[in-house]
């Protein structure tokens, strides 16, 4: 009888199972890929933007300047979206004014933006 | 096997032939070499799945969900040195969410004053579904939000996520009886609920 009453419960449960995945937040996704840079980042430094764009990874356009700069590599290997104004636009707006190709931010929002 | 252990939860990926590696193994790759635009791709492909079942499991109390889903993209990054690609990263990474909600779920039954009690006379089958699968899914999440949160923790624990009553009670260091008799008060409740609403 519990077993049965188990069964019923367990099919109750798949009949009224999970919603559709809901489109996440852009400012969600923004602050999560902020916290994995800055957890990256604090264990030493990061793919270089050259070896991103070997890759064939986009750049933004200031990665892109670091990329082409005559500086060392151990430069190019900064987490330069922590001091990036996109950052704290795309953390705390819900349609953030960034459009720039190649960063993380600004394709959140837009992904965001064609959803809605 | 991979890191974590996963769930059956996951509706993303197909596995790939027998002993081949998951092609998302690639994408992990990318992202333990710490390269920022493949963790921009990781975060933008899973941020939806996790979110999507952590706030099915907390409806209504949804003031944690955010922090619970940036809790587990933090775990994701300090665990996956050990996904192998026996599964897509879809899978892997719920696996982890599902451990974060069996630790509220936990922490929920914990704050209950206490699992024993009188058994409940009157338990008994679910209620009948006469609604959609979208109206009934809505509706069981309504009553689920309305029933104590301990109840409602141990009857998703149960029937949502499948684990056994054996299986809760280590997890929360009570005796199986006690979970047993807390199930059928929670059912009932639940059911009665339902049926008034």
């Amino acid at each position: 009888m519990a077993d049965e009453l188990d069964q019923l419960w367990r099919q109750f449960a798949e009949a009224t199972g999970d919603p559709e995945d809901p489109q996440a937040p852009a400012r969600l996704r923004s602050k999560i890929f902020s916290r994995l840079m800055e957890e990256q980042a604090r264990e030493g430094p990061l793919a270089s933007v050259s070896e991103s764009k070997a890759a064939g990874r986009d750049l933004c356009v200031f990665e892109e300047i670091m990329r082409l700069a005559p500086v060392g590599e151990e430069i190019r290997k900064l987490n330069y979206c922590r001091v990036c104004h996109a950052r704290v636009l795309a953390e705390n707006m819900d349609n953030a004014p960034i459009w720039w190709e190649g960063c993380p931010y600004a394709q959140f929002h837009r992904a965001a933006l064609k959803s809605t | 096997m991979d890191g974590p252990p996963t769930g059956n939860l996951v509706r993303i990926a197909a596995a790939p032939p027998s002993g081949a590696p998951h092609p998302d193994l690639d994408l992990a790759r990318e992202v333990l070499r710490k390269d920022r635009k493949a963790t921009a791709e990781f975060v933008d492909r899973y941020t939806g799945p996790v979110l999507a079942y952590i706030r099915s499991r907390l409806q209504p109390r949804t003031e944690q969900v955010e922090d619970l889903v940036q809790d587990v993209f933090t775990a994701a990054w300090q665990y996956l040195p050990g996904y192998r690609g026996t599964s897509p990263l879809g899978a892997w990474i719920l696996g982890i969410a599902r451990h974060k909600v069996e630790d509220y779920y936990r922490s929920r039954i914990a704050e209950a004053e206490s699992l024993d009690g009188a058994d409940v006379a009157d338990d008994g089958p679910p209620p009948d579904l006469i609604l959609d699968r979208a109206r009934a899914s809505q509706r069981a999440q309504q009553v689920l939000g309305g029933i104590p949160e301990h109840y409602a923790a141990v009857l998703r624990w149960r029937y949502w996520d499948g684990r056994s009553s054996r299986e809760i009670a280590q997890s929360c260091g009570r005796t199986e009886k006690a979970v047993e008799r807390l199930l059928a008060r929670a059912r009932d409740d639940f059911r009665r609920r339902w049926q008034n609403g």
